[in-house]
């Protein structure tokens, strides 16, 4: 270590946070032009391309915010929970619960058409909370690792939605297909125009990243949620019932992703399909969209149209460069490599070092005993 | 009785089949986190030792070959986490996912190719000579079974022989246990940390590998299926024991086996569920030993190790 | 007898010339000499801060000198490491356990030997570890698993370890702290072999009554230098501390200016029990009115952290009564403590008293931001949380680029600045402070003095539990003493003695000379002097840090 040495960085300034993470980001992009290039595809011709059937293009932008609802939802939930260092990895699972609880409601419920929609809204969140309540209790009762039992719990769902799709609630009309009756036109959520983009939907993400913003900023439970995950210890002293707090952040979580799953039976799919066509992984897509967002719920806004872009940039690459579907799934994990390979930038820094350090580099205090 | 006792033998040897990729992952993310890392990218080491595995061995014609190559991309993937996780001290979790999400998105690109075509070479069933004929024991393990079942079941008495009676296995141990203490004992921490990690990913492979090779033998998107973090709970239900994996990874696999002989009465997407219900089950029920004073997590389990810092 | 005490028949096993160790802003240790010969204990006396720490690490390979030099045997010494130093025959028992707790005895000691062979690690050791032990008369388990053994089994663990290693000088930094007396006893008859094997030991303390029981030579350390080098035979302890405090006089006591009030704080017959069930204080009297400052003393991990605790509400107490202001209490968890006016100031001030990673205004209302002016509703009114922030920082001198600036960044001294404007800036009924000035330079040490006197003044009740005696001493009315979770005396801390305190804190209730009240021992007198109130007081002490 010759006169360079690590030490602890204090606050990261956000510019530094802002510069890092567009790194990042280039970086990922970077290693998705070489991807490009392995396929046979021109990395920079794919690139207009994408562009230009994405961003420039009014329909390729309806796509990618129409991609981004779902993730703006469930990840502005997840970084409700990430903040009181919940890793829910459920978000997947939520997602299909609350799509499942609204085909119910809009197959079987007979209510005034106004009504039904906000029902199945209602009932989504309230399912998806549900669901997220039992590894909710095991962790704080019991102390058992919650990202194995969220985790768990989205093949749970996605096997009930298979058997559903399957069994008691396959179509009656098309036989031979894996999915639900249509739902009634009461329970089928506006679009603008010809554009699969369900507004009230994104309506609501817009509004529960405000609400979580306001929560963790405005309000003591927030100031209370955001102790705990920086300092559980402090938060002990302060007082803080954590019971109760994690009870309900992971409830606020799971309800959200639920909505998410709402609308996409709701706004796009019009009946209970799937699992596999349902959610393309949106529920682990917005993991990256929280971490990303660094749990901020209004960053989580801008990310989740970045990742929406990049699922619908997948979308015209198997369309427009034959490329298949799946580089959608390599960009994101590239994208979540390379934000936390670049944590440390943010943490450590590098300083030049005295002649002589002291060898072990905390230890060394003047203070005696 | 006689066709119960054809049912309970077969039922165990369909079991030790089942259990085998979980075993193999167990076995490697119990040195893991003995090292006092965890790996949350089993799954992702996993399905790239999958589909390793299945190339090299389609295109060589060769399933060891293609085996060798499952561990080495189990390694590879593996070494990604130690770099981010152990050396940079990154947020183990998020190291982990990262790692299985890359890998299912990697292999779902990459494969896409192979999907649907059978191995042309798979490994086959073999009876263990000598043991195969013992009663009961034989027809319920050593007879039809892939080899790759036997030699997990060698390696978890191996693991548990090296970590428990031999200088290595004690270094291992005592860096998840406490590594301040290895460090002023001489032991390089971040370095053993790393090699428990790329062990574990090369274990991951095998798994992989044995499900790509052996238990299928073909490739598809996603072939894991959760297998990798069914493995990564049975490290814990296990009590990170190599010995305990094996009984760990029999019981999920006789569970899993037996609900499918519920066919009749449940639809087979319910009896789907079942592994990972079993696996939050078990995890309750660890916890609730944990509670009364049994032996819980290597003390160091998850903490990123820098000198000098309590 | 040493054998070797033909002195100058040999060079001295160990020797520091001139050793000299800078860090940014302080001078450690300065043109340090220390002779230690075989067959002597050699105590290294000195208070916080007196350098002991970092003349242990260059003796150990931790740190190098930037001057001087070391000499083993009369033959210069460069050590890079602690493997050099355990190398050259040097052995280090430091106040943190290097233990696995789950391992077994065996496996600890099979890791730290460079020997250990690859197959069955621990083999060979029940042959060797049986002659040590007979030797010394040790008992060791080696296949208990090291969480089971009590603090001082560990000790002789980590002492074997050292042996094993082949150590000729053992250094061993501040034994005692976590001993029983009967612990510290059996240790003492283990460095008595050693002596009588020509080995060379180097005891690091403060405690005067142990140095003066186990010594042979004393070199008393103040401000990094060395102030005295004395046989143990030809000092005494009034002596030493003159030494290690720089003067005969305390400074500054200054007195409450009224008589103590009425009884804020009433602890009677209170239990607590740790984790596993078992007790860690054993029926506590005590009693602190308004108006006064009672210290807590006692060795650490004698029921200090518990006693804290339970007041403040951190830990439940399994029996008896806590009443504050003729209310019963006890039981009440953290929140409605410190709505009542228990404020704390903790020992661990950086997890707990501050969230680190939060801004400086944030943690200037951490507990305060359910009450008003910062509460409205279920709302925080971040603007009232702002501006009492401007005012703390400017109130309190609080060195910080912002009220926005994150916490973690701030010296330690600043962080405690932090937590004394929010405990002591709203009304406080019960002030609790631990360890308040441990590890702060003397200005904020001195801050944080003045603040406990100005709540002693404002009519508070504080209970100031702290390992520096010259601090209780200099500030309480009253000491209380706890040893095994017990009160063993309450003194006036105006006329007690150190000794008359030390011997309380060994569990020794006969009252030595120097207390002229003669303070009964049994806690549960409750004399009408204030002087004697029957304060039965939590813990004393601060911890090994």
């Amino acid at each position: 270590m010759n006169g360079l040495r690590i030490e602890r960085r204090g606050a990261p300034s956000a510019a530094l946070v802002w510069g890092v993470s567009l790194g990042a980001v280039a970086v990922a992009m970077l290693g998705t032009g070489l991807l490009f290039a392995a396929f046979g595809v021109a990395p920079l011709e794919a690139a207009r391309v994408i562009v230009e059937r994405t961003i420039l293009d009014a329909r390729g932008a309806s796509e990618v915010v129409r991609r981004a609802i779902p993730l703006m939802l469930a990840g502005v939930g997840l970084t409700l929970a990430f903040r009181a260092r919940f890793w829910n990895i459920g978000a997947e699972g939520q997602l299909l619960i609350g799509a499942v609880a609204a085909a119910g409601v809009a197959l079987f419920v007979d209510l005034p058409g106004v009504l039904t929609i906000p029902a199945m809204f209602v009932v989504g969140f309230l399912a998806a909370a549900a669901w997220g309540l039992g590894p909710a209790l095991l962790k704080v009762r019991l102390g058992v690792n919650e990202i194995i039992t969220t985790l768990m719990l989205n093949y749970v769902a996605i096997y009930l939605v298979r058997w559903l799709v399957n069994g008691p609630w396959k179509g009656s009309s098309l036989s031979g297909f894996a999915y639900s009756d249509r739902f009634d036109a009461a329970a089928i959520l506006p679009t603008i125009g010809t554009t699969r983009l369900h507004w009230p939907t994104l309506v609501l993400a817009v509004l529960a990243a405000v609400a979580v913003a306001w929560l963790l900023a405005r309000t003591r439970f927030g100031f209370e949620v955001r102790m705990m995950g920086e300092s559980p210890e402090a938060a002990r002293y302060a007082g803080v019932d954590f019971f109760r707090t994690t009870l309900i952040l992971v409830l606020v979580s799971a309800g959200a992703a639920g909505l998410a799953g709402v609308g996409e039976v709701a706004g796009i799919h019009h009946r209970l399909v799937d699992p596999g066509s349902l959610s393309i992984g949106y529920g682990y897509t917005a993991i990256i969209v929280a971490l990303l967002a660094r749990r901020n719920a209004l960053a989580a806004l801008v990310t989740a149209l970045f990742l929406g872009w990049v699922a619908a940039s997948g979308d015209v690459m198997q369309v427009a460069l034959r490329l298949p579907s799946q580089i959608t799934g390599v960009v994101q994990g590239l994208v979540l490599l390379c934000i936390i390979a670049a944590e440390p930038i943010l943490e450590y820094r590098l300083v030049r070092a005295p002649r002589r350090a002291a060898t072990p580099p905390d230890a060394a205090g003047p203070e005696a005993t | 009785m006689d066709v119960d006792l054809a049912l309970v033998l077969t039922t165990l040897a369909r079991a030790l089949a089942f259990s085998t990729p979980l075993l193999w992952a167990a076995l490697g993310e119990i040195v893991v986190e003995r090292a006092g890392v965890v790996n949350l990218g089993v799954e992702g080491m996993m399905i790239l030792g999958a589909l390793a595995g299945f190339v090299v061995a389609q295109s060589s014609g060769d399933p060891w070959l293609g085996l060798a190559a499952a561990t080495a991309a189990g390694v590879a993937a593996a070494a990604v986490h130690g770099l981010l996780a152990v050396v940079l001290r990154a947020n183990q979790y998020v190291s982990g996912l990262a790692l299985t999400i890359f890998g299912l998105g990697l292999t779902g690109l990459i494969g896409r190719g192979w999907v649907g075509r059978p191995l042309r070479n798979p490994m086959e069933f073999v009876d263990l000579p000598l043991l195969a004929s013992v009663p009961l024991l034989g027809p319920a393990f050593f007879q039809g079974q892939y080899v790759l079942s036997w030699l997990g079941l060698l390696a978890a008495v191996v693991l548990w022989f090296v970590l428990h009676h031999t200088r290595l296995g004690l270094v291992v141990r005592s860096v998840g246990e406490n590594p301040a203490a290895a460090d002023a004992a001489g032991v390089r921490v971040l370095w053993v940390r790393f090699l428990a990690v790329t062990f574990g990913g090369a274990m991951a492979g095998v798994a992989g590998g044995f499900l790509s090779l052996a238990y299928r033998p073909s490739w598809g998107q996603g072939m894991t299926n959760g297998l990798g973090w069914i493995a990564l709970a049975l490290a814990i239900f296990a009590l990170w024991d190599p010995l305990r994996a094996i009984f760990a990874a029999l019981l999920f696999g006789a569970l899993f086996t037996l609900s499918f002989s519920l066919q009749e009465f449940f639809a087979p997407q319910l009896l789907t569920m079942m592994p990972y219900l079993f696996t939050i089950l078990a995890l309750a029920i660890t916890a609730v030993r944990k509670g009364a004073g049994a032996f819980g997590a290597p003390e160091a389990l998850g903490e990123p190790y820098a000198r000098g810092r309590r | 007898m040493p054998p070797s005490s033909g002195p100058q028949a040999r060079p001295p096993l160990l020797e520091l010339r001139g050793v000299t160790k800078r860090f940014p802003g302080v001078v450690a240790n300065d043109a340090v000499d220390l002779r230690v010969r075989r067959g002597e204990v050699h105590a290294l006396l000195g208070e916080n801060g007196a350098g002991k720490t970092t003349l242990v690490h260059m003796l150990y390979g931790l740190q190098a000198p930037d001057e001087g030099a070391l000499l083993m045997d009369g033959e210069p010494l460069a050590l890079r490491s602690p493997r050099d130093a355990k190398a050259a025959g040097i052995g280090l028992v430091a106040q943190h356990f290097h233990l696995a707790r789950r391992h077994t005895v065996a496996e600890n000691l099979a890791l730290a030997l460079p020997d250990t062979p690859a197959w069955f690690p621990t083999r060979h050791l029940a042959r060797r570890v049986d002659a040590l032990a007979e030797r010394y008369g040790f008992e060791v388990d080696l296949r208990a698993r090291v969480a089971t053994l009590s603090p001082g089994e560990r000790q002789r663990v980590e002492i074997l370890k050292a042996l094993l290693q082949g150590a000729e000088a053992l250094i061993l930094d501040e034994p005692t702290s976590v001993l029983t007396p009967q612990e510290a006893h059996r240790l003492f008859d283990v460095l008595g072999r050693m002596k009588q094997e020509g080995r060379g030991v180097i005891l690091i303390s403060h405690k005067l009554d142990e140095v003066l029981a186990v010594a042979d030579r004393v070199t008393v350390l103040r401000g990094g230098r060395v102030v005295a080098q004395v046989d143990a035979t030809d000092t005494d302890a009034a002596d030493l501390a003159r030494h290690m405090v720089g003067r005969e006089v305390r400074r500054g006591r200054e007195a409450a200016p009224r008589p103590a009030g009425d009884v804020r704080l009433s602890v009677r017959d209170l239990h607590v029990g740790d984790a596993a069930g078992e007790p860690r204080l054993r029926g506590v009297h005590l009693e602190v009115r308004a108006g006064e400052i009672v210290g807590v003393a006692g060795v650490a991990g004698n029921g200090q952290a518990e006693l804290t605790q339970v007041l403040t509400g951190l830990r439940t107490p399994t029996a008896g009564r806590i009443e504050l202001d003729g209310a019963d209490v006890a039981g009440e968890g953290v929140r409605d403590l410190f709505a009542r006016g228990v404020v704390h100031i903790p020992e661990d001030r950086n997890d707990m008293g501050v969230a680190g990673g939060m801004k400086v205004a944030e943690n200037l209302v951490l507990r305060r931001h359910r009450q008003a002016p910062f509460a409205k509703g279920r709302m925080v009114d971040w603007r009232a949380v702002d501006a009492h922030a401007e005012g703390a920082i400017r109130d309190y001198a609080i060195a910080t680029p912002s009220r926005d600036a994150v916490t973690r960044n701030l010296s330690g001294g600043n962080v405690q600045k932090v937590i004394l404007a929010r405990e002591l800036g709203g009304e406080t009924g019960l002030v609790v402070a631990s360890h308040p000035s441990y590890g702060l330079d003397v200005a904020a040490t001195e801050l944080t003095h003045d603040l406990l006197r100005e709540q002693r003044d404002g009519g508070a009740a504080v209970l100031l539990v702290s390992e520096d005696l010259d601090e209780l001493l200099d500030l309480a009315d009253r000491i209380v003493v706890l040893f095994r979770g017990e009160v063993t005396g309450v003194v006036d801390a105006a006329t007690a003695t150190r000794e008359a305190i030390g011997l309380l804190m060994a569990g020794d209730r006969t009252p030595l000379g120097g207390a002229p009240d003669a303070p009964s021992a049994t806690a549960n007198d409750p004399a009408n002097d204030p002087a004697n109130d029957p304060a039965n007081d939590p813990a004393a002490g601060a911890g090994a840090e």
